[in-house]
């Protein structure tokens, strides 16, 4: 027996010698998936430049935001007849908001093409000036189906009444004009642009998609890419299952003055996918877990409200 | 900041580089799975013990009962190869053999006539004899069945309690990252690794053994039967 216990005891000890080599070169794999980070690490780097490039194209925004109040300095007049006539008229609902919808989509739209051919800055200029002119010939169109419907309906009149101010308010205009310049600096013409500002700070509270999106040039890349930063410290997003590179989370986030969160983050779109919680769970956490933020209080509505889109792949470095 | 497009990874997270070298995982586990852990090492070694102690007297004991086969067949006189026997140390068959003809001698011998009684007495040696030594051969195989039945519920035992742990340290966390749960799983399925490597070999080589044993067994009756026919066969010709 004793015989017997002697090799026993040999064999799991060269069992285990085996076994602890086996598996402290089985550490080999982690290093593997660290990998990844500090490519990821250097993505940041190349995001700022990204930025930068788009800094210059705000340049030519500026450009064509002048444009912009051309056209809105012309649409303007019009607008005040309009707003005069549903306040007057409101039996003539239907038909405004549709122009109204039509009217705000358009206006997006010349800030993107000027983005695109950043090496000619000239063009900017006679594209608007095609747009205005497009807008002008649509104006009156409108006017003539508005006036060829007189039925009145009290209810819609509410909507109109509503929707052309959080899309169409004229002083947001002006405010964003104000203060695209402001940056601009080539733009001596508006004085005026801190007073406007602060008033619009105070009243634009409900969020929209293509404000925000103008207002958002005005905070500069490296404060994004900080903002970035602090977020993507937090957020692991759930790695592995099938298809959760794709599983982009969306988030509604509103802030208060100081960078901390007014309430929890909400979920702004779904997914059928299994790994769809996982995921948002995982971006709300780390919206959570990361304030307060170190945002630029000056800049406060610009940042107010925002949605955050959360995707893995970049994270990823897919 | 609409829709802005987030992906910047800066600083990934410093990921506690936790070891998974087998020492590690032992030393920061739980003490209820350390203990798991070596009671489980304790019982394999034990385990390789008592199969290859049952191995070696298996061998010899097969080994044995051929050449006493053999022997007994070949034709030699039954009293030398008594002599011969009595001089060492016998198990299973020459055991049987030896203690059949101790029995016989101390009844037959200086009697004239031949005493009643003296073939039931030799069977009762015999019988007597076959379960000693079923018994040594049966030695310490109902450790290998209790390893080889129990032994993986105690590794499961330690693997629960090492998720628990683990799970104990998610909601410590927050963090559901693999980083954090991923040492508590390992240590927990190492507890498992473990009683499996105990229970697999001890079920296995049970088996054999309990097999072995009972060829054994009837093989020693075969031969206590064989035995007492000559016996009798001897008693009927002394007592014509």
């Amino acid at each position: 027996m004793r015989k017997a216990i002697t090799i026993s005891v040999l064999f799991h000890v060269a069992l285990l010698t085996w076994a602890l080599g086996y598996f402290a070169n089985g550490d080999k794999p982690r290093p593997v998936t660290k990998a990844p980070v500090p490519v990821d690490i250097m993505t940041p780097s190349q995001f700022t430049k990204v930025k930068a490039g788009k800094k210059t194209a705000k340049k030519k925004k500026t450009a064509t935001p002048a444009v912009k109040k051309k056209k809105k300095i012309a649409k303007k007049k019009p607008v005040v007849k309009k707003h005069k006539k549903i306040t007057r008229a409101k039996p003539k609902p239907r038909p405004k908001p549709v122009k109204k919808v039509a009217k705000a989509r358009p206006k997006p739209k010349p800030v993107p093409k000027p983005k695109k051919p950043v090496r000619a800055k000239p063009h900017p200029k006679p594209k608007p000036v095609k747009v205005a002119k497009a807008k002008a010939k649509r104006k009156p169109v409108r006017h003539k189906t508005v006036k060829a419907r007189p039925k009145p309906h009290p209810k819609p009149v509410k909507r109109t009444a509503s929707r052309p101010k959080s899309a169409f308010d004229p002083e947001n205009i002006a405010a964003l004009l104000n203060k695209l310049p402001e940056k601009s600096a080539p733009a001596p013409k508006r004085p005026l642009a801190p007073a406007p500002r602060h008033q619009r700070q105070a009243r634009v509270e409900p969020p929209s998609y293509g404000r925000r999106n103008g207002r958002d040039a005005t905070m500069s890349a490296n404060e994004i890419e900080a903002f970035k930063a602090q977020i993507s410290q937090c957020w692991r997003p759930p790695t592995g299952g099938l298809g959760s590179r794709d599983l982009n989370v969306k988030l509604r986030i509103r802030f208060k003055p100081d960078g901390t969160l007014e309430k929890p983050p909400e979920l702004a779109n779904y997914s059928g996918s299994p790994f769809f919680r996982p995921a948002a769970e995982a971006a709300q956490r780390a919206v959570w877990q990361c304030q307060p933020y170190r945002m630029p209080k000056e800049k406060y509505a610009t940042w107010r409200d925002m949605i955050l889109n959360f995707d893995p792949r970049e994270m990823l470095g897919g | 900041m609409t829709g802005g497009i987030f992906g910047v990874m800066a600083a990934a997270a410093a990921v506690p580089h936790s070891d998974l070298s087998f020492v590690a995982l032992f030393l920061s586990a739980h003490i209820v799975v350390k203990i798991v852990m070596t009671g489980l090492l304790a019982a394999s070694v034990w385990g390789w013990a008592v199969i290859l102690d049952k191995t070696f007297t298996f061998k010899r004991s097969e080994k044995e009962a051929d050449e006493f086969e053999k022997a007994f067949w070949s034709g030699q006189h039954l009293d030398e190869l008594y002599q011969q026997l009595t001089q060492r140390k016998n198990r299973t068959l020459p055991a049987v053999f030896v203690a059949a003809m101790r029995e016989w001698k101390r009844s037959v011998e200086g009697a004239k006539k031949l005493p009643g009684g003296v073939l039931m007495r030799v069977q009762r040696v015999m019988d007597n004899t076959i379960t000693a030594e079923i018994d040594r051969l049966e030695r310490r195989l109902m450790f290998l069945a209790t390893v080889g039945s129990t032994a993986p519920f105690v590794g499961l035992f330690g693997t629960v309690w090492g998720i628990m742990s683990s799970f104990q340290s998610i909601a410590a966390s927050n963090n559901t990252s693999l980083a954090v749960v991923a040492p508590g799983i390992a240590e927990a399925l190492f507890a498992t690794a473990l009683g499996l490597l105990a229970a697999i070999p001890a079920v296995i080589f049970y088996n054999k053994f309990s097999h072995q044993v009972s060829r054994h067994v009837a093989r020693l009756e075969s031969f206590s039967n064989e035995f007492m026919a000559i016996l009798s066969r001897q008693v009927d010709v002394r007592s014509q």
